[in-house]
């Protein structure tokens, strides 16, 4: 069952915190990468977050697979799994080894990078192992500008999981939700950082050198 | 008696601080009043510790405890009234009891905060102590209360906001004003406060206080779970919600209900410790 409807004049999902002029820009965007086939004891969710900061800044974040602890909270640390053919390189099928900080309820968490396309700015993942609640866990981030009424990018995150025996959908969703909104946050904070220091090089750079 | 203070999210990891009273007559002074009794007041309470703590489970060693023998005096009218201090033929306008401060402090998500606290509360709990005692008045037993809930509010309060940066602290003699640790490292505060007539305790968090006195366990402190009624009810009205998540969590992230710093999961930074006076069979 496709949780957003089928296409046509579909309303702005309650609690995005997006207006209506900002979705219908971003809907081709949430059609080709946000709609999932829910299945039965599934859910999904769809977050966003406004950031003051040129895409491309924060797309160069978003991507980084082997580094998510940049904007990411709760990881102590992440580890790529050696890839001989890889090398270094980021791509689909790459795997990281996440451990998380104490306290919470999950330990440690085995991702797989699932879509990495720098043109289209999505970034996918889905953790394949690990101790922790979240079994089949699928998820997708696209960074999108917006042109109306001021410039300002928007970062779009979704996600489809099992609900665990014991926990209802809204139990699911408040957990999964809430980790991710506050990763949004950060990754506002660390991106809009990264553009005003960037800003302030570049403009060091340009102005004129006094007359000697 | 004895304290001791376990860990609950550590099983194995637990702290142990006993102080054992020992007598110390001053007769001049009890017998000013009724004939030759002896008055806990003036009972030295010599401080006989220990402390061993284990990771446990855990893959880093995130807790830390404090033990400050003699760290403060306590002004006496904060721990007996001053009719029944009269009765007694004690000053109690100026008579002051050692006390010693033992706590526990259980990091998650990093150590910095523990280890913060541990150094940090017997500073401020001194302070606080050394500036009561200009103010105490005509004090009755609720008062007392009211001033130890005061008292150990100020100090939890002003941690947690050094903790995040809130309020500035001295590092190598410069107000610093950046926080202690990231928004996502955090730790409970269990503290007990020990002298001859009392043991107080203070808690924030899940950690605990039980007083072991011959072969009888007695809970000095009450956990902060989110699942306790009040603390449910609490989380509740501002705007949270606690779910079952591996044990009771709040949004499911974070497992207990208070924490001096870790802000970032409870989403408010509202908190109070409980407190517990607790008046020795001695």
């Amino acid at each position: 069952m496709d949780q957003q409807g089928a296409g046509g004049d579909a309303e702005v999902p309650a609690g995005l915190g997006l207006t209506a002029a900002e979705y219908e820009q971003l809907r081709s965007t949430v059609d080709a990468h946000h709609r999932y086939a829910v299945g039965e004891g599934q859910c999904s969710s769809l977050l966003a977050q406004r950031i003051h900061a040129p895409p491309e800044a924060v797309w160069a974040v978003v991507r980084r697979f082997d580094c998510p602890q940049v904007y990411k909270h709760f990881i102590r640390s992440c580890a790529l799994r050696p890839d001989p053919e890889a090398g270094d390189a980021l791509c689909p099928g790459r795997l990281r080894e996440v451990s998380v900080i104490s306290g919470l309820p999950a330990s440690t968490s085995t991702e797989r990078l699932d879509l990495l396309d720098d043109a289209a700015r999505v970034f996918g993942f889905s953790i394949t192992g690990g101790e922790h609640r979240l079994r089949n866990y699928r998820s997708v981030t696209t960074v999108s500008e917006l042109a109306d009424p001021a410039i300002c990018t928007v970062v779009l995150e979704s996600y489809v999981v099992d609900v665990p025996d014991g926990n209802t959908e809204d139990d699911t969703r408040l957990f999964a939700d809430t980790v991710i909104r506050l990763n949004l946050q950060k990754l506002k904070s660390v991106a809009e950082a990264n553009a005003a220091e960037a800003a302030a090089t570049t403009n060091s750079v340009l102005l004129p050198r006094p007359a000697e | 008696m004895a304290a001791a203070a376990i860990c609950v999210e550590d099983e194995a990891a637990c702290a142990a601080a006993e102080c054992a009273g020992i007598g110390n007559l001053d007769l001049a002074a009890a017998g000013a009043g009724a004939g030759g009794k002896r008055s806990v007041y003036l009972m030295d309470c010599a401080p006989v510790w220990g402390c061993a703590s284990t990771r446990g489970r855990s893959t880093e060693m995130e807790d830390a405890c404090a033990a400050a023998p003699r760290f403060a005096d306590v002004p006496v009218r904060l721990l007996a009234s001053r009719r029944d201090l009269d009765r007694l033929g004690l000053d109690a306008d100026t008579l002051r009891l050692p006390a010693h401060l033992f706590g526990v402090f259980d990091g998650h998500g990093g150590a910095e905060v523990a280890s913060y606290c541990r150094e940090r509360l017997q500073v401020l709990l001194r302070q606080e102590l050394r500036l009561l005692s200009k103010d105490l008045g005509e004090t009755s037993e609720a008062d007392m209360k009211e001033h130890w809930d005061e008292l150990f509010t100020r100090c939890f309060q002003r941690l947690d906001d050094e903790v995040s940066g809130q309020a500035s602290r001295l590092v190598g003699g410069v107000q610093e004003t950046r926080p202690v640790a990231a928004e996502n490292v955090g730790s409970t505060a269990v503290v007990a406060v020990v002298c001859s007539s009392h043991v107080v305790v203070a808690n924030c968090g899940d950690s605990r206080v039980v007083l072991c006195r011959g072969k009888e366990p007695l809970e000095l402190s009450i956990d902060h779970k989110p699942d306790r009624k009040d603390e449910r009810a609490r989380i509740e009205a501002l705007g949270g919600k606690v779910i079952q998540w591996n044990g009771y969590r709040v949004s499911g992230i974070l497992a207990m209900s208070r924490s001096i710093g870790m802000y970032i999961a409870s989403g408010t930074k509202s908190w109070q410790n409980d407190l517990f006076p607790f008046l020795s069979g001695m």
